[in-house]
């Protein structure tokens, strides 16, 4: 059975070799993800656009893709940085959280239940946290990227990556338990 | 506070602790079901399950939105750009990017001012890496040549973060990235735009 880099891989090399249609599989396989991290960082309004957008310019750039390397994280750095481009359109931080704030809040999904990261109050403590943390919290969590990804986008090494996370998931915990229940305070 | 309500929050402190590990995943089951029997537990906990749900391997696979996918492959160009495929492995990485990366954006680095008689300012940019555990990082770009050039080298901050000022020339563009260690070529997260390098990765684009 093929892990999934190795199905990556065999879709890459269809791709290259003229099956346009091959790439449908890359994009089943990351639309989720891509979503979900793209939700993390932009008003709703911006997510099918920019997952879009992402895709495309992968598409384009797949001919520069090393095949012996991972796709994740190469696709997550073009996520990462075409995300980056669209926030700063907004003309300043009170812009975003405006239009942010703008949008009607999502109802409350049976079927997918408690897997709306996109909760109202998770979402927020996320972006409450600074940039460091904030950014290996969606690559984790919302992007299901994983450590030595993360490492590999952000250029830093496993062990910061694990240190912020482990500081992160502090920080959250703290936020959402102290913020929900009466008696529970902490400093971190 | 009952023994139940104890042990869930021992759970979510080991998760805190630990994130994704054996005994998180073993615990998932009876924490979930505390939450649903005890309130104020769901009250302090529930917004977190949805990342300790990642690290007990609880996320289920949901389907791939086939509309969205449909949209997107109709929105893709005919063919994927092949031009670069090459044997990089011949090259340092980082500078086999860089090189790559020259090429393409050598018809961007005419100043917009030419013929126009027009005075090409300089201004001063700023370049900031939040990389704390990194030991040296230089900035790489068109304007050094694409090489590791030591006037080029960010200078560590007190919060872990390197920075570098360079006075560049209005109305460029830029390509540039940085390399961390002496090994590890990075584009700028902050970047505004990226363009593909070539080889698997991106460089970052700046235009004054």
């Amino acid at each position: 059975m093929n892990s999934p880099d190795d199905e990556d891989i065999l879709c890459i090399q269809r791709v290259l070799a003229g099956d346009r249609e091959a790439f449908s599989s890359i994009v089943s396989r990351y639309e989720r993800r891509l979503r979900s991290y793209c939700r993390s960082r932009l008003p709703e309004a911006e997510v099918d656009d920019t997952v879009q957008d992402i895709l495309v310019r992968a598409f384009r750039g797949l001919g520069g893709f090393r095949l012996g390397s991972s796709f994740s994280p190469w696709l997550f750095t073009i996520a990462f940085n075409v995300i980056a481009g669209r926030k700063h359109r907004f003309r300043n931080e009170e812009e975003k959280r405006q239009r942010i704030a703008a949008e009607p809040a999502r109802a409350f999904d049976e079927n997918e239940g408690f897997h709306l990261l996109e909760a109202e109050a998770l979402l927020s403590a996320v972006r409450s946290l600074q940039g460091m943390y904030r950014d290996v919290v969606e690559m984790y969590y919302y992007a299901d990227l994983g450590v030595e990804e993360i490492a590999k986008v952000l250029g830093v090494g496993t062990e910061a990556v694990k240190t912020r996370l482990f500081r992160a998931r502090k920080m959250l915990r703290v936020a959402l338990e102290g913020g929900n229940r009466e008696g529970s305070r902490e400093v971190y | 506070m009952e023994a139940g309500c104890e042990e869930a929050r021992s759970y979510v402190l080991l998760w805190e602790e630990r994130g994704a590990c054996p005994e998180v995943e073993e615990g998932f089951g009876a924490f979930r079901a505390h939450l649903s029997a005890c309130p104020d537990c769901a009250r302090g906990f529930s917004a977190l399950l949805p990342l300790i749900e990642r690290d007990a391997a609880r996320r289920p696979a949901r389907p791939a939105d086939s509309a969205f996918v449909a949209r997107v492959m109709e929105g893709l160009p005919q063919a994927a750009d092949r031009k670069g495929r090459r044997p990089a492995r011949f090259l340092v990485p980082a500078l086999a990017a860089a090189a790559l990366a020259l090429v393409v954006l050598g018809g961007l680095l005419v100043p917009r001012g030419l013929g126009g008689g027009r005075e090409v300012a300089e201004m001063t940019v700023r370049f900031v890496l939040d990389a704390p555990e990194a030991s040296s990082v230089v900035l790489v770009g068109d304007f050094s040549d694409w090489a590791s050039d030591d006037r080029y080298r960010l200078e560590r901050t007190a919060s872990g973060e390197w920075e570098l000022s360079v006075k560049l020339r209005r109305h460029q563009t830029y390509a540039y990235g940085f390399l961390v260690d002496g090994e590890q070529w990075i584009a700028d997260p902050r970047a505004t735009e990226v363009i593909d390098d070539g080889f698997g990765s991106v460089n970052s684009l700046l235009r004054l």
